[in-house]
Parts: C-alpha cells; structure tokens; sequence
C-alpha cells in the first residue's frame, strides 16, 4: 500500500509542470478584466513553460508543449499550431548550454524571459500577419510583452516552491 | 554452448540498448525542430480551410467548455467582490443617480407606450403585417475570450444541443455583441463585432444613412462603404440595419465617437470587460408572403378574387423554435 502511495506521490511531482502549464493556459482563455487597453493581457502560458524548460526541462517535453499548443489554439480560435509554435520557440531558444548561467541567479531568469518573450511576441505577430494578409498593431504586442516580463516575479515565485517540493521528493527518494 | 547463447543474447540486448538510446538521443536533439515544422504545416493546412480542422475545433471547445466554467467561477467572484468594495463607497451618488434614471425612463415609458399604440393605428390604415415583435432568445455564458491582438472571438457553453446555430445574434443587456460563426453539441463560437472578419450592415439611427461595421481587432470597429453624403455626426446612435438577413434589424450597436478623413470609427455599447452572461437571438424563420396574415377588410375583397376559398394562417410561431429549458424569454 505505501508502495503505491509513493508511486502516485511520485507522479503527481512529476506531472507538477504540465499541471502548472496547463493551468496558465486556461486562464490565459478566461473572459477576466483585462490590465490595459484593447484586449492586451499578459500571457501566464510563456512565463510558465519558460519557467520549467529553465529548471526541469526533463519533465516538461517537447511533444507536451507541442499537444498543449495545439489544444489551446483549438480553444481560443487561433489558427491551429500557432501557440505550439510559440511554446517550442521557447523551449528551443532556452536549451542551450547557456541556461545554467541564466538559472543561477533570479535577475539572469528574469532577462532571459524578456528576450524570450519578446522574440516569441515578435514571431507570433508576424506569422498573424501572414496569416490574415493583414498588418496587425505592434503596439499591442509590445504591451503584452511587458506585461509578460512583469508577471515574472510572483509566477517564479510560485513556480519555485513547486519546484523546491519536486527537489525534495528527488532528494527523498535518491533518485 | 549455453555460455554461448547468453553471451549473444546479452551482446544483443546491448546494441537494442544502444539503438535505443541513439533515437532517443536524435529525438532530444532534433524532436524540437521536427515538432516546429509540423506546426508550421499545421498553420499552412489551416489556411487551406480543411473540413477536419472544423470537427477538431468544435470538439475541443466542447471538452473544454465546462473546465473553463469551472474555473471562471471563483475569479469572477473575487472580481465581482473587488467591484462590490468599490461600488459601496460609491452608493449614495449611484443611488441618487439611478432615482434621475428612474424619473426619466418613467417619461420614456409614457412615450413608448403612446408610439406603439400609434404605430399599430399607422400599420392598419395602411394595411401593413404586424410587427414582428422582439425575438427570442437563449442565455449563455461566455467560459473563453483569449483576448489578444489577432483574433477577437469567445466560447460560449451553449451549442446546437441547446439550439444554437450558425449566424444567430448575440446581444447583451448593453447591445450586440457579435454572431455565431462555429456551432458545437455543447459550445459555440462568437466573433465579436471587433474582429477583423467581422462585416456588419448597419444604420445610422438619426440621419438613416446605411454603411458597413468592420472590426478592426481594436475595440473600436469603424464604418466603411459610406455612402455619397452623409450626414451623420459624431454621437449618433448605429443599429443593425438588417440588410444581410442574417441580423435581426434595429439591435444597438453604438455610437459613432470620431470621423476623421475616411474613418468613422464607432464606439460600441459592449463592456468587453464584463462579458460574463450574454443572449443568443433565436433567428425567427422569415414568413413567405403567403404565410403573412392579411387584414380582415382586404382578405375578404381579395380572396374569391384569387379563388382562394379559406383565409391564410399566421407563420409557424416564434414559440416553436429553440429549446423551452434555456430559452429565457424575449429581448427588449
């Protein structure tokens, strides 16, 4: 029995990312207040998946990331495979050797995310505006980026303690 | 000999290992690249609008539907109780307010009622079929609006099982919203009257100019096909004009907020801030002529004239459409 128990312990810490991811997905598609003019919200989606692709990107992989996009924009009425595109544009810029120097500290985190997010944004834009042969406002974009790199801290805050408890169960467990 | 077979068996075992860990490897490294080509595709078959897309989506809103609705229940409520703390401290000026509103709608009430009855005085002596009436409509809940520059739409957790259809309005208690473009068993599209998709026929309430509403995927849509010359001006009141068939004539829209050059640009009534319960106009089937009842004067001059020998009954009514479970009742 307790067998079992830690076995489910052990995958529920496991599927903590793709929980998380999942869950700023959904409320990335709620109707909510939105912080500025014309629609522009942050998008929770790219700190998250930015987030564990940082710190385990071996629980959060590619097919996932690629599944999650896929659904979201089956949901949300964006042409199918835009935010699949999106999220493995992130995983692919964050790894790079390089990220261990980014995860060190909170401020290296936190500009990678910008970089990330306004490459991500910029990409998204154009790929609409090929899309729709249409030249879509940049300033929008530009605003949700910010937003985006602003939400950073408290996500990475909350984030961090699900990892901080995922470590403990690996600690724990020798594995 | 049997030494042997382990030993090959193991060696075996070995290089499946390796194999193994060779693809595994090659999917670590290029599994990203591959994936992203294969949205690529995805978003160029999109544009090929390819029959399977349309299932794909509708199923995922349905699944998703009652998830999203679950989960907007409790931040729609922090929201609500965020608003309710600011509108206490407010409740003296809005309470004074409303006793104005009040005063002035009972006068508009009064007036109402005088033009209906002179309306329907109007539309015997010319011998005209009687207003249709205000049509029905079923509510809904609106569980997703991704929000964003490119596309401006949402998910509602009513579809065809509750009787909703390509095309319907859907209004909120400010004005219309958009329509439906994508109907699912349990969920259904609405592209607001922002996007950049959306063509709208409307009227010009004051100077009954006709033009048409585009979305602009900004908040603000803007009229186009004007005609020669307009005299509209900044502040009159756009409604449905009706034109397409498709929307019910004389819904509210907005107001028309700038003109500058060739840009009208309308401001519409919708809070898209708080678009939490919206209504679905259950479109009303047009009566063919035959079915349009006539007055008793004429059908008794016209009828032995045409050899008719029975008088023609009322169109099917507006009561038959649509489910009675979510059908609220009828717009005002």
């Amino acid at each position: 029995m307790q067998v079992v128990v830690q076995t489910l312990d052990h995958l529920a810490r496991r599927i903590l990312p793709f929980l998380t991811v999942a869950i700023t997905l959904l409320f990335d598609l709620l109707p909510l207040t939105t912080l500025a003019s014309d629609a522009v919200r942050p998008s929770l989606t790219i700190v998250a998946v930015y987030f564990w692709t940082l710190y385990r990107p071996d629980l959060l992989g590619s097919i996932v990331l690629f599944l999650l996009g896929l659904v979201a924009d089956a949901v949300a009425g964006m042409p199918i495979g835009m935010t699949a595109l999106m999220l493995l544009c992130i995983r692919a810029m964050v790894m790079v050797p390089q990220r261990i120097v980014l995860a060190r500290s909170f401020l290296g985190g936190w500009l990678g995310l910008a970089l990330v997010t306004l490459s991500v944004q910029f990409l998204r834009w154009f790929l609409a505006c090929l899309y729709a042969l249409h030249v879509f406002p940049i300033d929008t974009v530009l605003v949700s980026s910010v937003l985006t790199i602003l939400c950073y801290p408290p996500v990475a805050l909350l984030l961090g303690r699900a990892n901080v408890e995922i470590d403990e169960k690996r600690h724990a467990t020798g594995n | 000999m049997r030494s042997g077979t382990v030993r090959r068996g193991d060696s075996l075992s070995s290089e499946w290992g390796k194999m193994v860990l060779a693809a595994r490897a090659l999917a670590v490294r290029y599994g990203v690249v591959v994936l992203m080509a294969l949205s690529l595709g995805l978003i160029v078959l999109g544009k090929a609008d390819v029959k399977i897309y349309d299932t794909i989506v509708r199923r995922a809103g349905d699944i998703a539907a009652p998830a999203l609705a679950t989960l907007k229940e409790p931040l729609s409520t922090l929201r609500d109780m965020a608003n309710a703390m600011g509108s206490i401290l407010a409740l003296r000026e809005e309470n004074q307010r409303l006793r104005e509103d009040n005063r002035r709608l009972l006068v508009w009430q009064a007036e109402a009622t005088r033009l209906a009855v002179e309306n329907d005085a109007l539309r015997r002596s010319l011998k005209m079929p009687p207003h249709p009436g205000a049509p029905l409509w079923l509510t809904a809940r609106v569980v997703a609006d991704p929000g964003g520059p490119f596309v401006n739409t949402a998910l509602i957790d009513a579809g065809a099982d509750a009787g909703v259809q390509n095309g319907m309005a859907v209004v909120d208690d400010h004005g219309l919203v958009g329509r439906i473009v994508d109907v699912g068993a349990r969920s259904a599209r609405i592209l607001m009257l922002t996007d950049l998709n959306s063509r709208i026929p409307v009227l010009i309430d004051r100077s009954h100019d006709e033009a048409v509403l585009e979305g602009t995927n900004g908040r603000q849509p803007e009229l186009r096909f004007l005609p020669m010359n307009p005299s509209f001006k900044v502040g009159d009141q756009v409604l449905t004009s009706g034109r397409d068939g498709v929307l019910p004539q004389g819904l509210r829209i907005g107001k028309i907020s700038e003109i500058r050059d060739q840009h009208v640009v309308v401001t519409p009534y919708v809070d898209w801030d708080r678009l939490d319960y919206v209504a679905v106009l259950v479109r009303q089937p047009l009566p063919t002529p035959e079915e349009l009842p006539l007055p008793a004067s004429d059908a008794a001059v016209s009828a032995p004239a045409a050899g008719v020998a029975k008088p023609v009954e009322r169109a099917p009514t507006r009561g038959q459409s649509g489910p009675a479970a979510r059908t609220g009742g009828r717009a005002e």
